[in-house]
């Protein structure tokens, strides 16, 4: 899997912003770690691979690596009931030295 | 003290305590509008101490501005507007009003940079301008890059930047804030120009002495009664002068036919054919009889449509067939009844009634005309140098208002618009003179107009013209003449004023003053001035250009 297949997008949302302020803001009592970002990613991309592929398109250094997998929403279409695709969150902690530019 | 309580006091008789209760509250309100205006003066006020200004004289009334607003400023201003926005702008992913900072300037940098750039741009001119206690005239023109496109030697067409002066609205589009260090930009300035007032009492003013004479109402009964004769044709008979003739025409110049037609109608007397105007006619044709064949030369004009013929000699071949002459009616109870009267009595006196108040109009216009020539002579100023096109357009529009409440026929005030285009300057230049005399005698007696005035004015035009009140007002408004207007009610109150204040002398008039009251000869025969009361016209109309 190429690692732009892998890192799909920057998630930049409120939540997002959020956490990464609070990883930003306990980065004080411990140093070693940098500030958090969220990415959707492939499902099916493991966490050493998100790692590679965030170090290596950023240029950073990742000390943590969290995954979530996303259920699908139901949606309706008339009289049919479907789902929207399932999708893999990867919300990454990045070494004291980094910083990922979203916006 | 405040005016009301100074009022109250002249007055007499109120008790002091109610007047200062009026003056206090009089305070507060005072005070609420200071604290409503803040806000813009504030910034204003700000601006006018942060920026540089130079000033450059490139003519007489003319200068230019080179204004540089500091980067604090830009910054400054650019900051409101973002958090401003932050409050407002809604992002994917956030809530209304919690999308961060750093996120909307990358998002709406580029919008919020050219509202911030009109806004300094317009304050910092605004403010410049207060700085340096200039009176400019008109909007100012600013110096910016304009692409123009170029066709080089070889056709090729291309796109060059060029340094130019426009108005602020395109210099707007081409200029950018820049993303470091100060703004700065160039304006073009005409100034109004400063001049003391002459004395304004006592100013010496004509009033030609004359009156509407017994002959002067049988002149406009005869002319009455021409607008409403027929044309009857003339069995056996020669031509007279204004004789309505029926011929055929052939045109020719170099020998070569230009135009032929049969049955042309057209007047015996000096008039245009076919954009020739044939001097001379009048004398050539009285006293031919139908069947006669006959011939005229002119010279077309240079500026004729007909860019093969100009200056050419054209020669004219009419066979007659037919003439009318006008059957004047005579002043009978047919007549009367025609024209809304009971007896030829009642007739003369309403009509003298109109020929008087229409002689004290345009007498009354005289002496305005005397007290403008008095302001324009006594007050020793230069006009702008480029004298702008709005001005000159505006004392094209107000010599249209003036000829509307003439009462002249349109198609008349569209020729003589034509006209006044050609050799507008001069006239321009001595009305932007009087413009800028009446302005300031406006400002220094605080005369000003009312909606209502404005409104009465616009119906008597309409009642003339015979028209809508709406729908004259929407003309007016549609061109910009509602202001046009605004204007000429000022100037006559101030005139106005200044003739009670004027010292008037009596002169011997012209026998007849009229100016509406012609000869009936150079009339034509079937058009009528229009005018309250008087009869429609009727039958055919005319088919020369004349």
């Amino acid at each position: 899997m190429d690692i732009y297949h892998i890192v799909k997008r920057p998630l930049v949302t409120e939540k997002g912003t959020h956490q990464a302020q609070q990883s930003q803001d306990a980065t004080r009592s411990r140093p070693a770690r940098g500030g958090s970002f969220a990415f959707e990613v492939h499902p099916k991309a493991s966490k050493p691979m998100i790692r590679q592929a965030i170090e290596k398109i950023y240029d950073v250094k990742v000390i943590s690596v969290r995954t979530s997998n996303r259920k699908g929403k139901p949606r309706r279409v008339r009289y049919k009931m479907g789902s929207t695709p399932k999708w893999k969150k990867a919300v990454v902690v990045l070494g004291p030295n980094s910083h990922i530019d979203l916006f | 003290m405040t005016d009301e309580k100074l009022a109250v006091e002249k007055a007499g008789g109120v008790e002091d305590d109610v007047s200062d209760a009026t003056g206090a509250d009089e305070a507060t309100a005072v005070a609420e509008k200071e604290t409503e205006l803040t806000d813009e003066e504030k910034a204003l006020a700000k601006l006018k101490e942060a920026l540089e200004v130079e000033k450059e004289e490139v003519g007489p009334l003319h200068v230019k501005l080179t204004i540089t607003i500091p980067r604090d400023t830009i910054d400054e201003e650019l900051g409101e507007q973002f958090q401003d926005l932050k409050r407002e702008a809604q992002v994917p992913g956030f809530r209304k009003g919690h999308a961060p900072l750093k996120l909307i300037e990358k998002r709406f940098g580029a919008d919020v940079g050219s509202d911030s750039l009109t806004r300094l741009v317009s304050r910092g001119y605004l403010a410049a301008v207060e700085k340096l206690d200039v009176k400019p005239l008109g909007d100012p023109l600013i110096c910016a890059m304009v692409t123009e496109k170029r066709t080089d030697d070889n056709g090729v067409e291309k796109s060059v930047k060029t340094e130019r002066l426009v108005p602020v609205d395109r210099a707007l589009e081409e200029m950018k804030l820049p993303s470091e260090g100060p703004l700065t930009f160039v304006c073009d300035v005409e100034l109004k120009p400063e001049f003391e007032l002459p004395e304004l009492t006592k100013i010496p003013v004509k009033r030609p002495k004359v009156r509407i004479t017994k002959k002067d109402v049988d002149l406009e009964l005869k002319r009455m009664r021409m607008s409403s004769g027929r044309f009857q044709p003339v069995e056996g008979g020669k031509v007279e002068a204004d004789d309505l003739l029926y011929a055929d025409m052939k045109m020719s110049v170099d020998g070569e036919v230009v135009v032929t037609e049969d049955n042309f109608d057209l007047a015996a007397r000096d008039l245009r054919v076919k954009g020739v105007p044939l001097i001379g006619f009048a004398d050539a044709v009285v006293g031919k009889k139908v069947g006669d064949e006959f011939a005229f030369e002119a010279m077309v004009p240079d500026d004729h449509d007909n860019i093969d013929i100009r200056s050419k000699t054209a020669k004219f071949d009419f066979v007659l067939h037919e003439i009318k002459r006008l059957h004047v009616p005579p002043i009978d109870a047919e007549f009367l009844e025609g024209v809304g009267f009971d007896t030829e009595e009642e007739l003369r006196t309403q009509l003298k009634l109109q020929m008087e108040s229409r002689l004290e109009s345009t007498v009354k216009r005289g002496m305005h005309a005397q007290i403008g020539e008095y302001l324009v002579e006594k007050t020793d100023f230069e006009v702008p140098e480029g004298v702008s096109r709005r001005q000159t357009d505006r004392a094209i529009q107000r010599r249209m208002i003036d000829m509307y409440t003439e009462n002249v026929p349109q198609a008349e005030i569209d020729k003589k618009v034509d006209e006044m285009r050609a050799k507008v300057h001069d006239q321009a230049t001595h009305d932007l003179k009087l413009f800028f005399v009446l302005e300031k005698i406006a400002e220094e007696q605080d005369i000003e107009v009312r909606e209502e005035e404005i409104n009465s004015a616009i119906a008597s035009i309409a009642a003339m013209q015979g028209q809508r009140f709406d729908r004259i007002r929407d003309q007016f408004s549609k061109g910009g003449g509602l202001n046009t207007l605004y204007l000429r009610i000022r100037d006559d109150k101030i005139l106005d004023k200044l003739l009670a204040d004027a010292e008037v002398s009596e002169t011997k008039g012209p026998k007849t003053k009229d100016p509406n009251t012609k000869e009936p000869k150079t009339k034509e025969p079937k058009t009528k001035e229009p005018k309250a009361k008087s009869p429609q016209p009727k039958g055919g109309k005319s088919g020369t250009d004349s």
